[in-house]
This record gives structure tokens, sequence and C-alpha cells, in this order.
């Protein structure tokens, strides 16, 4: 559901600066004594000798700051949902549903409870005495009109393919009523991600000036938005879940992550998001800061071209899925933030299914079935962007190689790569690296846009498999659904599409004074943050 | 002098009809901007759906059209990502480059025409000797070094600056002095250079032959003629810096044209580019036309020969 490309490029980018500046921490001692000179034109300018009021303070900040690596694309959240607007924009809106974070079970949050009454029927009870910060009360029409105007084709809302499955929302008092257009198993999973704007004030000044004052019912309120640079928010005290923390919650926009770890080590920041495992090595000896990091929905994958090219053998799918070193990976590129995975989901998700064995490093078995293929070194073509990690990417080729592989990584802009692997003709080569995350803790999001023949990111046709993926988004049933998922991920690891190589962290930042669980879905909540004194 | 200035203006006008052109045309070869703005479980229908929606379906050149008539309304449409006007998010952005441009002029002049003057009044003394290494050093450092080496010295170690972000005199500093360190290493040689070309003139020797101070002979007759190519010098690097600083904006956090361009360029927002580049080369246009112009108010020849070649 995220589209995480933004934060993959700053990713490639500050890697190279992050670098950088890891040369120069251990470099500081040269670094400052040879600094005597750009001292002389730097007391020049700060003659004003300014003390240092960012040292850490172990009672709670009245304001608590957050760096992210972009600005929010937008405020209103019936348009983008890319992690960066989320991050502020949950926390000014309620959401019809919420997850537990540790169980990652569906729990009421405005809607206090719900029902089907028959298969394509919900009823959601509205929780009665939500006020908008405008003094507005959030009633059922509210949520509907949230529905509403995301499915509206004049407001060409990005999110629209997360809610396409609604035929109708509609609202009577304090219950809504949704009909899907079938059955949907995956409803309730898209409902937790709809937060509920004011109908009457949205349609009072309009989309584009709500979407830079917006009004919503959550723990903080919009202050004041600079574009590009910070977004200051002030704790709305009569919140209807309890007093929020921190009087007021600023988000910076810090693209550079090395910036983004100066800004902690300076006591700039509290909170420094989307770091780097270079960065995370950087911050360990810092005092006063500590790392979190946190297993996500996210796997990094490596997909196959099972309609083009030498990868239609199976026989050389598997030997690709064997030729590759996961705990290297993991250890040596990912410094250790990350988890093997047996296949291209997590536990977390429903649908997850330890029934499969995996595919492990075995370069002989590799070899062997190279040759049992009878074509010892298949010439692969392997398409990526600047969005991905090049070290990744090389590190795969390696493995490949050293099988006997010969593999040939062509590199294009992320658009270009996107039109390219989505084609239908399927001639964008025969392996790409990628990470899935589809942001909704469910195998439907992962596996059926990632393999079913009428997805655009398949290049994988397989009949079984796709009317079990059909059969599990279309029944309310939960233990049929995740019979059907059992079945097809074996299927999936027996045809080989595709293969697990790591679960990802989200690595955090933060004053040591912080308890902070983000969770698989790095739930930026800040009545969840936590300061001990 | 006043048609002159029509001219350049028309010509600009020209230029800058050129430029967006081009940029119409290169932004779209990249691909759909839409498969980067859908959720990841987006079907084909629903990318197409969006397309759709945005116009981005059309014929190219029926999109051309409209974008031109919209250009003549002072439109450059909305932004797909941000789903503002697209003009309005690089103005908003604009005062910052503008601010940070100017605050990195400033600091880069100040140092640069006296390390000029002093590197060549001083020549093949110990002064020159220092200064120079000096400003070959600013030279070659390139921006993400220097940035990064200023923060960790003067936020995180001495905590005396702040690391990023915007706000006040002090969050300037050193981003100015990023930014301004390569601008001050050219003005610094080319002042240098121009400066050493007037000492050796005929007429230095007059004026202090007739009995003309040094410090009158340098500031009154040296300066004013050797500051002409460094005013072309200084009109450039100004034109460069208020067109967004990339890196040194990435590394300081800082909201200007620089940071926006490369957002927008990633997720091929088109509107915003296009914007960008139409606020950029306007800039760049225009400053340069002032150059010209206080040429004329600072050397009467130029002014003369413009006159006489009309």
């Amino acid at each position: 559901m995220r589209v995480g490309v933004e934060f993959r490029w700053s990713r490639f980018l500050s890697g190279r600066l992050g670098m950088m500046s890891r040369f120069l921490t251990r470099m500081r001692g040269v670094i400052i004594a040879g600094a005597a000179m750009s001292l002389v034109l730097a007391s020049c300018g700060a003659s004003t000798s300014a003390s240092s009021s960012t040292t850490a303070v172990s009672t709670a900040p009245k304001t608590l700051v957050i760096d992210q690596s972009n600005s929010p694309a937008t405020l209103d959240p019936g348009l983008q949902y890319d992690s960066d607007s989320v991050a502020v924009y949950r926390n000014i809106f309620d959401q019809l549903l919420r997850r537990n974070q540790s169980t990652m079970k569906i729990v009421p949050w405005v809607a206090t409870s719900w029902k089907n009454v028959n298969p394509t029927t919900w009823i959601f009870n509205i929780r009665k005495g939500i006020k908008f910060t405008n003094g507005m009360p959030l009633t059922g029409a509210d949520v509907a009109f949230s529905i509403n105007r995301i499915l509206s084709p004049s407001f060409a809302s990005p999110q629209f393919a997360n809610f396409s499955v609604i035929q109708s929302a509609t609202a009577k008092g304090q219950v809504v009523t949704i009909v899907t257009k079938a059955p949907s198993a995956t409803l309730l999973t898209y409902l937790t991600t709809l937060s509920i704007v004011p109908e009457q004030y949205v349609q009072q000044v309009g989309n584009q000036a709500f979407d830079l004052h917006p009004i919503g019912s959550g723990p903080y309120k919009l202050v004041k938005w600079v574009q590009g640079s910070e977004v200051l928010l002030a704790a709305n005290n009569s919140y209807w879940a309890g007093k929020p923390p921190y009087p007021f919650v600023e988000f910076r926009t810090v693209p550079n992550a090395a910036s983004r770890v100066a800004d902690l080590q300076s006591g700039a920041a509290d909170i420094a998001l989307t770091l780097s495992p270079d960065n995370a090595a950087q911050l360990k000896g810092s005092t006063g800061i500590k790392v979190i990091a946190d297993p996500t929905e996210a796997v990094a994958d490596l997909y196959m071209n099972s309609l083009q090219g030498p990868t239609q053998s199976l026989q050389v799918r598997k030997a690709i899925a064997y030729a590759i070193n996961y705990s290297s990976l993991i250890k040596n590129v990912n410094l250790g933030y990350a988890k093997p995975v047996k296949e291209v989901l997590t536990p977390d998700s429903f649908g997850y299914t330890n029934t499969v064995p995996g595919f492990s490093y075995d370069p002989a078995k590799a070899r062997q079935l190279l040759a049992a293929s009878g074509n010892p070194h298949p010439s692969l073509v392997f398409p990526t962007s600047p969005a991905f990690s090049p070290t990744v990417v090389q590190a795969i080729q390696a493995d490949l190689e050293a099988v006997g592989f010969r593999v040939s990584i062509v590199t294009t802009d992320q658009p270009t790569f996107l039109q390219k692997i989505q084609s239908p003709a399927h001639n964008w080569g025969q392996i790409r690296y990628g990470i899935w995350n589809c942001g909704c803790a469910d195998a439907d999001g992962t596996i059926y846009p990632l393999f079913h023949s009428g997805s655009v990111w398949s290049s994988y046709s397989n009949a079984q498999f796709d009317q079990l993926v059909t059969a599990a988004r279309t029944t309310l049933n939960t233990a049929q659904r995740k019979q059907d998922y059992r079945e097809a991920f074996a299927v999936l690891q027996k045809t080989v599409p595709a293969v697990g190589l790591w679960q990802y962290y989200a690595i955090y930042g933060v004053n040591k004074n912080i308890t902070w669980n983000p969770g698989p879905q790095e739930t930026l909540f800040i009545p969840q943050i936590h300061w001990k004194g | 002098m006043g048609r002159f200035i029509v001219r350049r203006l028309i010509q600009a006008a020209l230029s800058l009809f050129g430029v967006l052109t081009i940029v119409f045309f290169v932004v779209r070869l990249t691909g759909n901007p839409v498969r980067l703005l859908v959720p990841q479980n987006a079907s084909a229908a629903d990318i197409a759906r969006l397309t759709h929606q945005l116009g981005l379906d059309r014929p190219l050149l029926d999109q051309y059209g409209t974008f031109l008539v919209n250009i003549l309304h002072g439109n450059l449409g909305y932004s797909y990502v941000q789903s503002q006007p697209a003009l309005g998010i690089v103005l908003g952005r604009f005062p910052n480059t503008v601010e940070l441009a100017i605050s990195a002029l400033c600091f880069s002049l100040v140092f640069a025409i006296p390390i000029g003057f002093l590197t060549a009044y001083f020549r093949g003394k110990w002064i020159e000797r220092l200064l120079m290494p000096v400003v070959a050093l600013g030279q070659s450092m390139p921006a993400f070094w220097s940035g990064i080496l200023l923060v960790l010295v003067f936020a995180v170690h001495w905590r005396i600056l702040p690391s990023s972000g915007q706000g006040g005199i002090k969050a300037l500093i050193l981003p100015s002095i990023t930014l301004g360190m390569i601008t001050l290493a050219s003005i610094a040689r080319i002042s240098r250079v121009s400066f050493l070309e007037q000492l050796n003139k005929d007429y230095v020797r007059t004026a202090r032959t007739k009995g003309a101070s040094t410090a009158r002979v340098m500031v009154v007759h040296v300066f004013r003629n050797a500051l002409l190519p460094v005013i072309t010098m200084v009109g450039l690097e100004a034109a460069n810096l208020l067109g967004g600083a990339v890196i040194t904006e990435e590394i300081f956090a800082w909201p200007g044209i620089g940071q926006l361009t490369v957002q927008s360029v990633q997720s091929s927002d088109f509107p915003v580019v296009e914007a960008v580049v139409l606020v950029a080369s306007a800039v760049y246009i225009l400053t340069n036309l002032s150059v010209d112009l206080l040429y004329g108010i600072i050397d009467p020849r130029v002014r003369i020969k413009r006159v006489g070649s009309r």
C-alpha cells in the first residue's frame, strides 16, 4: 500500500553521504584539529556565541521533534497514503478501525462494533461523543463521506485502489452501511487506513483548502505547515481517547540521513525516522541516543520471469533460489538489521504459513540443477533502478555468477523501470529485486498482486494459484482463507516465481528517554511514544 | 536603452518558451508517473483510471496544446503528488532559495574580493602563498563533504550552530558557508586575475606619478576597472545559486527549490518539474539581463557601444 519509492531513493542518496559521514566520524580528531581554518571563518559569522540550548532534558519536552526523510505530500488523508504523509496526518485524524500492534487483530476505534448482515453488506456502529477540533460532532455521515470522496472520480484519489471494492457507503445517524461489489475479505483491513474527515467543513472550504488547513478529530491539530520544511502540531486537549502526551509535536523534513543522525547527536531532534543499518551502526556509540529496530511487514524479494527467457525453466529458477547466500546478505549488506524469511510474507500477516520450507544457500545443488537443465551458463538480464540498493543487486549478481549464471544488470530510472516490468509483454528481463510492503498485514495484499496472472507485477501464470488467491479474496470464512493461502504458498514453493530474501527492519534513532514500539506497520501514533524521565 | 530592454525581454520570452517545450517533452519520456502514485496493489484498471483522470492518456500534442493555453493563463497545472497548483508550490519555496543564495553570495563576496585584491597586490609574497591554497581547497571540496564536516564540527561537537533546518540567522551560517565556498573560490580567482591585469596598466603608473595616494589609485581607478569581469562572474554565480542548490539544501534540510527539484523529478511530478524549470530559467535570464544593464552603469563604454550598434 505504501509507495516506498521515495524513501528508498533518499536511502540511496544518503547511503553515499552516510559513508562520507562515517568516515568523518572516525576522523573526528583529525578534522577538529584541522578545522581551525573553518573556525576562523565561522567565528566571524557566529560571533553571537550562542549557548547550547539543545542539551538533552529528562522531563518530557514541550515539543517533541521528529525528523522525517520527506515532507508530507498531502495532509488530506483522502489523497496520498505514503509513509511520510501518514506519519503526520494519522495524528490529526482518527481512523475507522485500528490494529492491535502486538496481536495484529483489528480492533474498534471510531467504529465501536461491526457485523456483516450478508457477505456483501456491512454495518458499522460509530462511536458517540467524538468531536472534530472545530467543535462539530463526528457522525456516520462523516464516515460515509470520507469513503465516498475517495471513490469519486473527480477527486482522483491515488488511494482509490484500496477502496475500489466498495459499491456504496451510506449513513443513518451513527450507523454506517457499506455494500461491497463482491464479498471482500480485506475490507476491514483497508478500513484501518480510512481517516475520517469532517464532511461539512470539507464541503465548506473545498478540497484544496482542506489539504492545507485540515481539521480532524485526532490527538493533535495542525498549527503550521511550512511546505518542504516543517509541520507543527498542537495537542487536542479534549481528545476523546485521553490527553496527548506532548503539548506540541514538530515534524521536520530532513532528506539526508546523515543530517538526521547529526540532528539527533546535536539534540535538535528527539526521533529520526528512516535510518539505514549504516546510520544505526554510527549511532551505537552516541550518548543519550538509542536505536530502535523493528521488523516490518516489508520483505525484500527476488522475482523471476516465468514467462520469458531461461527462467521459464523451473530448474533454472530453483538454481537461482539455491545460489543466493541469504545469511551473507543479512549479515553483510543489512549489518544484521533483517530477518530470514521462508516466503514472501512475514509472520505478522494474515495467511502466513510455516508449512513451506523456503530455500537455503546450496551452491552445489544450484550447479547440479543448472547442469540438469542442459544449460550450465544461462544468461540473465537483471533490470533495476536507483530506488534499489546497488549493493544488494551486485551481491545477488555475484552469488549467481558464482554458480555459473551470466548476469547483466540494466539500470534505468524508476518510472521507466516500472513501465518495463509492468508491461503486459513481460519482456523486462529474467530477474529483478524488489521490496514489497502492502501495509495491510494480509496475504491478499502481497501474493495476489505479485503473482496472480492478471496483475501488473506478475510474470507468472498458474491456474491453480489464481483460483486459490481469488477464492481467498472473496470469502469471509477465515479458516477457509487460511487453508487457501497454505495451498497457494505450497504452489509458490513448488514453482518458484520468486524467493523471499529477508524481512526488512525499520530503523529509528531516538532519544534514550523514549519508549516506543512502532510495530510491524511502522505506526507513528504520538500517544504511544512515551517519555521516561 | 528602452528598446534594448524590450528586445532582451522578447528574447527572454522566446528562450523560456523553448525551455518549457523541451522540458514538457523530455519529462514525458520517462514513463507514466501514475505507476509511482498508486498503491502497490493497484491493478492495471486502477492505473488506467488515474492516468485518465490526470489526462495523461491523451495524445501528447493534445496535452502540449492544453499546456500552452494554460501557461498563457498563468496556470502550470496541479502537482500530481501534492494536488496543489504547481507554480504556487515552486513560488512558495523560492524565497528560501533567494535567502540562501543572497547569504551565500554575501559570504563569498566579503571574502573573495579582498582575497583577490590581496593575492594580486602581494603577488609572490607570503600572503599570496597562504591564501591561494585556501582558495584552491575551497574550490576542490564538494558540498557533500564540506557541509557534513561543518555540521560535525559546529553542530554535533561544539553545538553552537543548528545542524539543519531553517529559522533565524544562525541556521543560515553553515549552509551559506558550504554553498558560498565554491563561489568564493571562483570569484577570488577571477578578481585576482583582473586586479593583476589592471595593476600593470599605464593609467596606474600615470596616477601614481601625478602623486595620487596608493589608496586613491586602488579605490578610484583600479577597483572600478577591475570589477567588470568580476560582475559578470558574480552574475553567473548568482543565477546559479538562485536556481537552487541541490546538495546543500539536501544536507541542511533547506526547503528551497533545489530540494523540490530532486523530489519532483524522482516522483515524476511533471507540473512541478515544469514550474521549477520555468522559474529557474526566468531567474537565470533576468539575472543575466540585470548584469548587462549594470555593466552599462559601471562602464560607459559598453553603453556607448550599444547605442552605436543600434
